[in-house]
């Protein structure tokens, strides 16, 4: 055997995706994004409960109140002053995210918009009026002409048919709360 | 190139910017170098890789792509507008057919037109038939963002080849079907409902501008890319340009999602 140690040859391998491992990663990962979005939400409420502390009581009593009731449950208060940090920037990148564009192409889209809207309801209403007025100038005419007795007794033949269908039908229907 | 893991994700709120103008104020980060965006759960929605289409490609392609003339009236929600009646009839009466409305349509200068398959029917787009040299002339650079996509997103290209292989049409041997060219067009957010699920769509600026950022409210960040420059998003992501100065196309290269008669 030879004295020198011969250095066996690395073998480079294309590197394997482990399975295992990457499942485990995202499994972490969803639980990071859950933890994050309940602490937000606990900022939230921690600043709702300081704003109706210095409400009720004034300014200086949210520490004290704090102390008393969440560090004996193992909060610490810096903990507590990230969350809020937290819930205030999101709720600050909420509101910028409201924000309106007021560019020129943006304003012009917007008034040809609503200028074309402003035009479908006027013609939408236009059309309401002048189906209002035929329906009732030929009410009118109906009720001027000779054959009105006539056209009255059936249509109230006409409606009481209607009624008594409406009755059946009813009757028929199985009440929902009889069928629980 | 940087990864920029994105911590925030202001979903809720950015669902209700649908169809409306972005504003600066709605960017909290701006990306204007090569970077990767992945989420918080490890998934890339986008590569914005700068500087890697040469003029020599770009400049062309813009000459040729900037005849499109056709009107965006089938976008409402990217024209930043509401689907309203077109016409109306002799009667008065409104037609049934609606979309952008011609009022909408006359203050904006959008114009746009598809290169390549329309749908996955096999049915060329107008544009490519009555302009074959917008498609033929423009191979190379087609090519190279093709190449690109297969470098920097092996696994969506993956996906997107063996789908687009499916399909009747492509672009050459890309994993390409269609071009959406955009010219002039600033568009309200909106999300891409044309392209195929879990791809990516590449997009490209061309022409002489300033602004006109692609922001994805989502995550409140915007890509600053100028001509030269590619960016990789997932179209499916609600996303918006901000203003624009100059003359500007832009070009989505993706494959088409819709059969005739699907949803």
């Amino acid at each position: 055997m030879s004295e020198h140690h011969v250095e066996k040859k690395k073998v480079m391998r294309f590197p394997r995706e482990n399975a295992t491992l990457a499942a485990l990663d995202a499994k972490a990962l969803a639980g990071i994004e859950r933890g994050r979005k309940v602490n937000i939400e606990v900022g939230h409420i921690f600043r709702e409960i300081k704003a109706e502390i210095r409400r009720a009581l004034g300014h200086g009593h949210w520490r004290q109140h704090f102390k008393d009731t969440f560090v004996p449950r193992g909060i610490s208060l810096r903990t507590a002053q990230e969350w809020m940090r937290m819930a205030r920037k999101e709720k600050n990148a909420e509101s910028a995210l409201s924000a309106s564009a007021s560019d020129s192409q943006a304003e012009a889209v917007r008034d040809a918009t609503e200028a074309a809207k402003a035009e479908e309801g006027c013609r939408r209403r236009l059309e309401k009026r002048v189906l209002d007025q035929q329906f009732r100038q030929l009410t009118s005419d109906l009720l001027r002409s000779a054959s009105w007795p006539a056209a009255r007794r059936e249509l109230i033949a006409a409606l009481d048919q209607l009624q008594t269908k409406l009755i059946n039908k009813r009757k028929e229907e199985p009440r929902a709360d009889l069928a629980a | 190139m940087r990864t920029l893991l994105l911590k925030a994700d202001y979903r809720e709120a950015a669902a209700k910017r649908r169809g409306r103008f972005p504003h600066p104020l709605n960017v909290a980060h701006t990306i204007d170098r090569d970077t990767e965006v992945q989420t918080s759960d490890g998934r890339i929605i986008a590569v914005l890789l700068c500087a890697v289409i040469p003029s020599e490609l770009g400049k062309p392609a813009y000459r040729l792509w900037n005849k499109v003339r056709g009107v965006p009236r089938n976008r409402t929600m990217a024209m930043g507008t509401n689907s309203l009646h077109t016409s109306t009839n002799k009667d008065g009466v409104p037609s049934p057919r609606s979309g952008v409305h011609p009022r909408v349509l006359e203050v904006s200068p959008a114009r746009q037109g598809i290169l390549g398959w329309k749908n996955r029917d096999g049915e060329m787009s107008r544009l490519s038939s009555e302009h074959p040299e917008m498609l033929s002339d423009t191979k190379p650079l087609i090519k190279l963002v093709d190449a690109l996509y297969a470098h920097h997103l092996p696994a969506f290209y993956a996906l997107q080849r063996a789908e687009v292989k499916k399909a009747p049409g492509r672009l050459w041997h890309t994993a390409f079907s269609s071009i959406y060219i955009a010219k002039n067009f600033r568009t309200a957010y909106h999300v891409d409902r044309g392209n195929l699920l879990g791809t990516m769509t590449a997009i490209m600026p061309l022409g002489k501008f300033t602004g006109g950022e692609l922001v994805l409210p989502r995550w409140r960040i915007a890509f600053a890319y100028k001509p030269g420059d590619l960016l990789f998003f997932d179209p499916q992501q609600l996303h918006g340009n901000l203003p624009f100065k100059g003359k500007r196309i832009s070009a989505a290269f993706y494959v088409a999602r819709q059969r005739r008669g699907e949803a």
